[in-house]
């Protein structure tokens, strides 16, 4: 990451169908780097959904997603752009903090050094929980391991479900300049949350997908 | 690549070690299945060693089929599945890596203790190398293909069943051939036919089965 291209991520006429009931239909947007887009909507209104299809996990039942003018399926390079938080946010409850980052960050294909990722640990506020096995960790603290791989995997696009859920203010606040730090060095983000976001309105697109 | 797969691999087994009772489950189903046929059945030195071979290796996918669950169920519940597909490696690649992982923990004391259980059924001596042979290479077939199912039926309530269903009519083949080899070898006729089919089903399965699985992950995960 950390580029100075411009990336366009953008959505046409998106529809998502579970079942016979239509979640949502009809949904436009278009962000480039450097902006987030915060999806809005009341429980079941599609929100994960939505994430899921920007992952491309799922198809839409409608409509299409380009990154950079390129459809997303079939579209090999998308997904390595992405880091993606999902209510399951992807951390091994028998592995200890730092182990958890340490293989994720492997796996991935970014190959930090262990102090770069210590001084992660630590920002996030988890270096004397370090060497505890995540199972022991609080929702919360389980919660700031995932953010902290978030940092760690250096992708351009952060799709993000609820990633305040259990995070305490003082860690709310932090993660927001987290957050802007990534859009000022040309990222882009969308996220879904019910608590308000203290990003710049410069930056900042909604939807709601309710309407 | 390369180094995406043994850290895999290598994320895993530690894993697994984090869950020690659960590792011991498969091997102890097998050896205690085994041991039941002589009380149940009958003692007697000729018909065991007979029976040896099915009994080897029925037993065999039946252990095989109760450690599958393990190899993705946790990677669904925790989000680790999500992950493998944003990697910048390929995901058949990272799922290879799971296999070979699982493979370690089950097959690997699997082959360890079946001389041993040759010899509670009293296969003649020069039969074991054979049924060595035939569990080094079946055994990663079983695991192979049965991720696939696994992968199939992740997404499920009840899985556990459907995997059975799924699963075990395509090991059928692995027995056939892996039972018929240890029977010729007992009798003392030629069994390298069978274990060179053997050889191909394993080629074919490393090769096809990632393919195969990342597909069935994907539709899991919609």
């Amino acid at each position: 990451m950390r580029t100075q291209e411009v990336s366009v991520l953008s959505a046409h006429d998106l529809k998502c169908v579970k079942g016979s009931t239509e979640l949502f239909s009809n949904i436009h947007f278009e962000i480039r780097s450097g902006e987030a887009l915060v999806v809005e909507g009341s429980n079941g209104s599609g929100k994960t959904s939505l994430l899921r299809i920007l992952c491309n996990y799922n198809s839409p039942a409608e409509g299409q997603i380009t990154w950079n003018d390129e459809k997303i399926d079939g579209h090999e390079s998308y997904q390595q752009q992405i880091s993606y938080i999902g209510h399951a946010s992807g951390v091994k409850l028998d592995l200890t903090v730092l182990e958890n980052l340490v293989f994720a960050q492997r796996l991935v294909g970014t190959d930090r050094q262990e102090s770069e990722i210590k001084e992660i640990i630590r920002a996030v506020g988890l270096f004397k929980q370090r060497n505890i096995l995540a199972r022991k960790l609080s929702a919360g603290q389980k919660r700031r391991v995932a953010l902290a791989r978030l940092q760690l995997e250096e992708r351009q696009l952060w799709i993000l479900d609820e990633p305040l859920t259990a995070l305490d203010k003082d860690f709310v606040t932090e993660f927001e300049s987290v957050l802007k730090n990534h859009l000022d060095q040309n990222g882009m983000l969308i996220v879904t949350t019910h608590r308000e976001l203290l990003l710049p309105e410069a930056q900042l697109k909604r939807i709601n997908l309710s309407r | 690549m390369f180094s995406a797969l043994i850290t895999i691999i290598r994320r895993d087994l530690l894993v697994a070690f984090r869950r020690r009772a659960e590792l011991m489950n498969p091997i102890l189903f097998y050896v205690i299945v085994v041991t039941l046929f002589p009380l149940g059945v009958s003692p007697d030195k000729e018909f065991l060693s007979q029976l040896a071979p099915g009994v080897v290796w029925v037993t065999a996918l039946l252990a095989a089929l109760i450690s599958m669950e393990s190899i993705f169920r946790q990677d669904f519940d925790d989000g680790s599945v999500e992950q493998l597909f944003l990697s910048q490696h390929p995901p058949t690649v990272l799922i290879l890596g799971k296999v070979i992982a699982h493979w370690l923990i089950t097959g690997l004391p699997m082959l360890i203790i079946v001389p041993l259980m040759a010899l509670l059924l009293y296969i003649p001596q020069q039969a074991i190398p054979t049924l060595f042979i035939t569990v080094l290479i079946g055994t990663p077939i079983l695991s192979l293909i049965g991720a696939i199912g696994v992968a199939l039926t992740a997404g499920l309530r009840g899985g556990g069943v459907l995997l059975g269903l799924l699963v075990l009519p395509l090991y059928i083949p692995v027995l056939i051939f892996a039972s018929g080899a240890v029977s010729a070898a007992i009798t003392g006729l030629p069994y390298s036919g069978h274990v060179a089919l053997l050889g191909a089903g394993l080629i074919l399965a490393l090769i096809l089965a990632p393919l195969a699985i990342s597909a069935s992950l994907k539709i899991s995960m919609s």
